[in-house]
């Protein structure tokens, strides 16, 4: 080979070599509004479905309602393109004009058949034609923590190589979202590809001072509450029949068994705070019992789980053996503490069970996996058991090792039914009163439920129309909104 | 005397009550700060007594190694595991300089510190205990089944009954005694994880609404008798 061929060869070698180093920039994408991207590499082809994707209409973006000001919602209608492996995404930009890059924090994309407006009561009120309107909600205090944790991480790379002694580079600093000047675009994305839409969307948040989400729960409340304290006044002027409780009837029966045997009585408020209702039910039961217990003259120990617990039991069974006469038998030590950790707090308890053998063992307040544990020692032992929880889940545990037990609601009118006041029966009359009104409202969403059933079959796009509407919207009125 | 202890503790509950049945209903960031502020103080005065828990228990079991009363000897134990687990968590003994690893200001505390006393302590001895205890479940949930099914009147039977077809359709050896029938055929409500699912899903959630209704009914009633202080005895004293 001659050398000027030799030559050209080895300088044309040479530029098909040095092409293979020159960094292409993509071809800009021609069609609709595809992503000018920054900070992941798109692909070069936006893909044949994300480019047939019908764009949806009416995307609109607004303040986030019964929120505390710190979210916005994009709502768009349902695209008529429904390919599958298509998902709808959010991108934003801070300012108008772009680059608009993918959401900094975790956001899931949407899929075709999800986030519609009906399924979400909390934020949007219920009308059958928002089953065909997407939402997407951005919360913008997610910049905020995604700029603060992408900072803490750089921070911690940046001291370990300062300690290291490496190459640290510039100290990282923590960048600023310009909140107000967020601007969004709804897009479809597929296997990494994404098209986004034309639209331009910016809207301020606003704080909310009523969450309207709630309204039916301020309703309902107010009118149980008044329909309580009216009940309390009736109950001031005339008796008021309570079916029996029959483990409530066994109290007076363990205590005077406890007496006769001379044997303690065990008496657990539970394993959860003076903040629950149910531990402040078992507080207002130990008074009772305690006042009985001090009337005979028997014992009654309390291992408490929470210190507030003991202290309040402390001073209700104080209180109850001074009502009864009988302050020189009051003993602060029998109520005491013994662990807040919840397998060591069983093991102290049956321990002490299986040491004293107790004549009697009540288990009210609220428990947990321990129910049984205590149940089938205190079983064991040969004590009469009563027990009251408003924890479902335990309420089996308990009966199968238990004498009595009062299943939910009972506990908390267990007071009442003991002290027969007048004041307390009140509030137990108005619970009777608003389960009735659930039970009218069950009946109700059950008939609805059957007749809008039937009314699909005929007409399933707007079964039983404006009524069958009026229909679904009642049982909605009735329904957790939980977002 | 007789305000601090009657009055004020009903004043306070109706006060603040009022106040958090409100700020549920306001989504605001003020509200919700506010909320969680009171969550806050519940934790302050959670911490301070636990001060009055730990007086209790120690209180007690020194007084029985004291008076020498039968079993001191696991009072001891308890005393001694106290001192040691307290001693142990004894976090640092001075601030930790920048990247400096843990276990340079967690000698031997601090969960953080795997090699420390502390830890060890807590995962070979602690968590074995709790595990044993909580071990014991699975034969006392033997005990009280066997208790339970016995079929001494028709109720017992329908739970005995109940019982072994829900577990039966919860394993896959049961399963498979129905797997013949066909999934498509008239009878398939006949395979056991169907009749499973029947029981819990219906006649079992419907038991378990009620109950849930009736307890958020109490909850809400006993909560109106402690705001407006009808509802007294857990501050002692009467009704």
């Amino acid at each position: 080979m001659r050398a000027g061929t030799r030559n050209r060869l080895f300088c044309l070698i040479a530029a098909l070599a040095a092409l293979a180093f020159i960094p292409f920039a993509h071809a800009a994408n021609d069609v609709g509004s595809a992503a000018p991207f920054a900070g992941a590499v798109p692909p070069p082809i936006t893909p044949r479905v994300l480019l047939a994707f019908q764009q949806p209409e009416e995307i609109e973006v607004r303040d986030l309602p019964n929120d505390d000001g710190t979210s916005i919602v994009i709502t768009w209608r349902q695209s008529p393109s429904q390919p599958e492996k298509v998902r709808y995404t959010v991108y934003f930009s801070e300012g108008p004009d772009g680059p608009y890059k993918p959401l900094p924090f975790d956001f899931r994309s949407i899929s075709l058949d999800e986030n519609l407006m009906a399924e979400n009561l909390q934020y949007f009120s219920y009308k059958r034609e928002h089953r065909n309107y997407h939402y997407a909600i951005i919360n913008l205090t997610s910049f905020d923590e995604s700029a603060a944790n992408e900072y803490e991480n750089a921070m911690l790379v940046y001291e370990d190589k300062l300690a290291n002694g490496l190459p640290a580079g510039p100290e990282p600093v923590l960048y600023e979202y310009d909140l107000e000047n967020l601007y969004f675009k709804l897009g479809v994305t597929t296997n990494g590809s994404v098209r986004l839409f034309d639209l331009v969307l910016h809207a301020d948040p606003v704080e909310q001072w009523f969450d309207w989400s709630k309204f039916n729960v301020l309703i309902m409340g107010v009118v149980f509450v008044g329909v309580i304290l009216f009940m309390i006044e009736t109950a001031r002027r005339k008796d008021m029949y309570i079916r029996r409780i029959a483990g409530l009837d066994a109290v007076d029966e363990a205590i005077g068994r406890a007496t006769e045997m001379g044997r303690p009585m065990f008496y657990l408020c539970g394993l959860d705070p003076m903040t629950t209702v149910s531990t402040i039910a078992a507080t207002n039961l130990l008074g009772h019992v305690a006042r009985k217990v001090a009337n005979y003259e028997s014992k009654v120990k309390v291992p408490c789980f929470d210190p507030i617990v003991m202290s309040v039991c402390q001073e209700t069974v104080r209180e109850a053996y001074f009502e009864a006469g009988r302050p020189d038998a009051y003993n602060p030590d029998n109520i005491f503490f013994l662990t807040n950790d919840q397998f060591s707090y069983v093991a102290a308890v049956n321990g002490m069970m299986v040491r004293e053998k107790p004549a009697a063992n009540f288990f009210f307040g609220y428990y947990y996996a321990e129910s049984l544990l205590l149940g089938e020692v205190g079983q064991s032992t040969g004590a009469i058991q009563i027990a009251g929880t408003d924890s479902n889940v335990q309420i089996p545990f308990f009966i199968t090792s238990c004498d009595y037990v009062l299943i939910g609601e009972e506990l908390y009118a267990a007071s009442a039914y003991i002290s027969r006041e007048p004041k307390l029966m009140g509030s137990i009359k108005a619970s009777d009163m608003a389960k009735a009104v659930i039970l009218i409202a069950l009946l109700a969403g059950l008939v609805f439920s059957i007749a809008l059933y039937f009314g699909a079959k005929a007409n399933p796009q707007h079964p039983l129309g404006v009524f069958g509407e009026w229909m679904e919207y009642f049982m909605e009125v009735f329904n957790q909104h939980a977002g | 005397m007789t305000f601090m202890r009657r009055q004020l503790p009903i004043i306070i509950a109706f006060v603040l009550g009022v106040f958090t049945f409100i700020i549920f209903f306001i989504p605001s960031a003020a509200s919700q700060e506010a909320g969680l502020t009171l969550d806050s103080w519940v934790a302050i005065i959670s911490a301070f007594a636990m001060v009055l828990g730990i007086n209790s228990i120690l209180g007690q079991h020194i007084e029985r190694v004291g008076k020498r009363r039968p079993g001191y000897g696991y009072s001891w134990v308890l005393i001694l595991s106290f001192v040691a687990m307290t001693i142990a968590w004894i976090p640092w003994w001075r601030a930790p300089e920048l990247g400096a690893p843990v276990t340079s200001y967690y000698p031997w505390g601090g969960l953080e510190n795997t090699t420390g006393v502390f830890s060890w302590m807590f995962f070979n001895m602690m968590v074995p205990m709790q595990a044993t205890v909580f071990s014991i479940l699975a034969f006392y949930i033997a005990s009280a089944a066997y208790r339970s099914f016995r079929a001494k009147s028709s109720q017992a039977l329908v739970l005995l009954v109940a019982a072994v077809l829900v577990m039966l359709g919860r394993v896959p050896l049961g399963t498979s005694l129905t797997g013949w029938i066909s999934p498509e055929s008239t009878f398939a409500w006949l395979r056991l994880e169907n009749i499973t699912g029947w029981l819990l899903n219906v006649p079992n959630a419907a038991g378990f609404r009620g109950i849930v209704l009736g307890v958020g009914l109490g909850i809400i009633a006993t909560s109106v008798r402690i705001i407006f202080g009808i509802e007294k005895t857990y501050m002692g004293g009467g009704d």
